[in-house]
């Protein structure tokens, strides 16, 4: 019975499966091996040993790309687990029009990136966009979103803190309603106040639900490339130029692909390293 | 039953999902010249069709489309398949295209970006000679920007530049005659035109800064800063980059006054608002007097309220110059040559460059000299035309793409937005500037 029900699943998953593997996994694999060549696209690889991973220390850009990039991944993860979970636990109270606000929020999810990033970028125009119009009417300064070295990464953090939020609120939401109600029920009767119930019930079943959005949350984070794309470029300077933004660059303007594939590899091996570590904790907590 | 059914149900999915994909991935061999099969051959073409990409977006991309277009109902034995994407996206596929066996027959590109596919061997310099053109029939500099080591790799198509936009109508409002001609004279009228919110412009006394209504003068705030920075390198006799150059020594004292120049028009003399986005778009609202921008932006401005004219480009230093590129067609090297299709390809260019005067109507200027005559001249357009004689290109090393890049990280994007948003000392900048570019140099 359950060999059965697993083969079909199999064929439910197929297509999927041969998606991911001739687009994605078969690139990736690709890529690995790529990292080890010296390749224009046009010409013929030449094996090029470890020079494309030892040029990797000694190349500034890649320094500013990695660093810009954990400032990165610092702005938008907190808050995107922590307002997606308000949000949800918001939503999932009894209220009139929550399915309204459940839809509102998953609205800046289903926009295209390329299109948010226009739009997010004619809004922080220094000069006539309508955040500085607002400010000017407030009596306060403009402030030059996406100008400022100082300011551009925080800009465009809270863009993409904006798109995810909703996404990671609806994942937040399904998990919350899989807790059984009649626990939540039981820790009333015996006097539990919201917040004991909140952290001795809500956040220990919640734990699966939230180690996945954590993951989903660090995967997209760190390899985000469309609104930075538009909004900055990686502009102003190198000060948004993260290592999705500088493998692009390296790969496809500079036509410079085994680097660009040891720069992929790179990611890889800092996106294994954080989801090992932020399993290690999570189990940690278990175990305590 | 059920589960049986479910079982064929899943499988039929699976098969018809599957089935849908492929389709998809499958190439799409839109092979029209099948429509023109019957036809007997013309010039010794069999009939056949090819393929041409080229990186026009927007309005360039109607006109070329159209041109395009015009050739294909002119005669009966050649299909052309026109491609445009943005120009490093069509590069990319143009290489992977090449690796595949499957080289377009003609490919748009600037010349800068020329020496880079010259030294990957993927262009055919004997299908241009082969072409037997005449350097007579071509503008000089548009010629000479299609060589690399002497050699023509390309048909030049056409030329672009900077040079001055202005409101006649504010500059008749704040009394002012002509448009600047010299940097003084920039600095002068951008300032008259620079006005607060209590009516006060920025040459007189109690001006507030911090409360702009309308700004004298704008430039885009990216790569095209130091396109700016490389004419008034020029405009003092200097430029240092070359086609072959494996690293580079910057004159400290030039370079440095070039993007001081810069830099004061927005932090000493307030006439320059800060991260300017889109100086074109911002000069349509009547929010700056003049721009800087390029001859494309001509067929944008038809419709435009108020009266606006050009001006060549300001000659801040002792001579004349002016940032300018030109676009080329050039025919890729193909692993699996077919003689025909490249005499077909050829006699596209030939028609193109011959009967370029509609692609004026998209603001470029043709390079072909005839096409030029027999071109409708848009309004504005003779500003460009005069600066011509002394229009500066980029050189065509094959770093130039990384050296020139737009995007970050790029040498000349870091020094542009270094002045312009951030102010740092010029000579500060001059040093990181040489040292980025060598560390490109260094490094491939």
């Amino acid at each position: 019975m359950k060999r059965k029900q697993g083969r079909v699943a199999a064929l439910f998953l197929l297509p999927y499966m041969i998606v991911f593997t001739v687009f994605r996994l078969g690139p990736s694999i690709a890529g690995l091996f790529i990292g080890f060549m010296k390749w224009n696209i046009a010409g013929i690889p030449r094996f090029a040993g470890l020079e494309n991973f030892k040029r990797l220390f000694t190349d500034q850009y890649f320094m500013i790309s990695l660093w810009n990039t954990f400032k990165f991944f610092i702005l938008t993860l907190p808050p995107l687990i922590i307002f997606s979970l308000l949000l949800a636990l918001l939503l999932n109270q009894k209220m009139r029009f929550k399915s309204v606000g459940r839809v509102v929020s998953i609205i800046p999810f289903v926009l295209i990136p390329a299109v948010v990033g226009i739009i997010w970028t004619w809004m922080y125009d220094n000069n006539f966009g309508i955040l500085n119009y607002y400010l000017k009417e407030m009596g306060q300064s403009k402030i030059q979103w996406l100008t400022s070295e100082k300011v551009a990464l925080v800009s465009v953090a809270v863009v993409v803190i904006w798109t995810y939020l909703g996404y990671n609120m609806v994942l937040f939401l399904a998990g919350l309603q899989g807790i059984p109600h009649d626990l939540y029920e039981a820790a009333e009767i015996d006097g539990a106040t919201k917040v004991q119930t909140f952290f001795k019930i809500t956040c220990p079943l919640l734990k699966p639900v939230a180690s996945m959005v954590i993951t989903l949350t660090l995967v997209n984070t760190v390899q985000l490339f469309d609104q930075i794309y538009v909004m900055t470029a990686g502009g102003p300077g190198t000060s948004t130029l993260t290592m999705v933004q500088y493998l692009y660059t390296t790969a496809f303007q500079n036509y410079d692909l085994g680097y660009g594939s040891a720069i992929e590899v790179a990611i890889l091996l800092i996106l294994v390293v954080l989801i090992k570590l932020q399993n290690s904790i999570l189990k940690v907590d278990e175990e305590a | 039953m059920r589960k049986g059914f479910k079982k064929f149900l899943a499988a039929t999915l699976t098969v018809a999902m599957t089935a849908a994909l492929l389709a998809g991935c499958g190439g799409n061999s839109s092979d029209s010249s099948s429509a023109k099969s019957d036809s007997t051959k013309e010039g010794g073409i069999e009939p056949c069709t090819i393929t041409y990409y080229g990186g026009w977006t927007g309005a360039d991309l109607e006109k070329m489309q159209a041109l395009v277009d015009d050739y294909n109902s002119s005669q009966d034995t050649v299909t052309v398949e026109f491609t445009s994407l943005q120009w490093s996206d069509i590069f990319t596929k143009f290489l992977a295209d090449y690796q595949a066996g499957a080289s377009p027959d003609v490919v748009a590109m600037h010349t800068f970006e020329m020496g880079q596919f010259v030294d990957m061997g993927v262009l055919d310099a004997d299908q241009v000679k082969a072409l037997d053109l005449s350097e007579s029939d071509y503008v000089k500099t548009a010629w000479d920007g299609c060589k690399y080591e002497d050699t023509l790799y390309g048909v030049p198509i056409d030329l672009n530049m900077h040079a001055l936009y202005y409101n006649e109508a504010l500059l008749d409002a704040a009394g002012i005659e002509n448009a600047p001609q010299t940097g003084d004279e920039l600095i002068d009228t951008a300032m008259k035109l620079t006005v607060d919110a209590n009516g006060r412009n920025a040459a007189e006394e109690g001006f507030d800064k911090n409360n702009i209504k309308q700004y004298g003068f704008g430039f885009l705030q990216n790569h095209h800063t130091f396109y700016q920075t490389y004419a008034m390198m020029n405009q003092q006799g200097y430029n240092p980059f070359t086609d072959d150059m494996k690293e580079i020594s910057l004159d400290a004292d030039k370079t440095s006054k070039a993007i001081q120049f810069v830099e004061d028009l927005i932090y000493k003399y307030n006439v320059t608002p800060v991260g300017e986005k889109s100086p074109i778009d911002d000069f349509k609202a009547g929010n700056v007097a003049m721009i800087i921008d390029g001859n494309w932006q001509l067929s944008g401005l038809s419709d435009v309220s108020f009266k606006w004219n050009t001006a060549e480009y300001p000659q801040i230093f002792d001579e004349k110059a002016v940032w300018g590129a030109s676009e080329l067609l050039a025919f890729p090297a193909s692993k699996n040559p077919d003689e025909n299709k490249q005499a077909a390809a050829r006699e596209f260019v030939k028609w193109l460059s011959e009967n370029s005067a509609q692609w004026a109507l998209s603001g470029q200027i043709p390079a072909n000299v005839q096409s030029q005559e027999d071109s409708e001249k848009l309004p504005g357009i003779d500003a460009f035309y005069a600066e011509m004689d002394y229009v500066k290109f980029l050189p065509a090393n094959p770093l130039s793409v990384s050296l020139f890049s737009s995007k970050a990280p790029s040498p000349i994007l870091t020094m542009a937005q270094d002045a312009t948003l951030n102010n740092k000392d010029a000579g500060e900048i001059t040093s990181q500037f040489e040292k980025d570019l060598n560390d490109v140099m260094k490094n491939n």
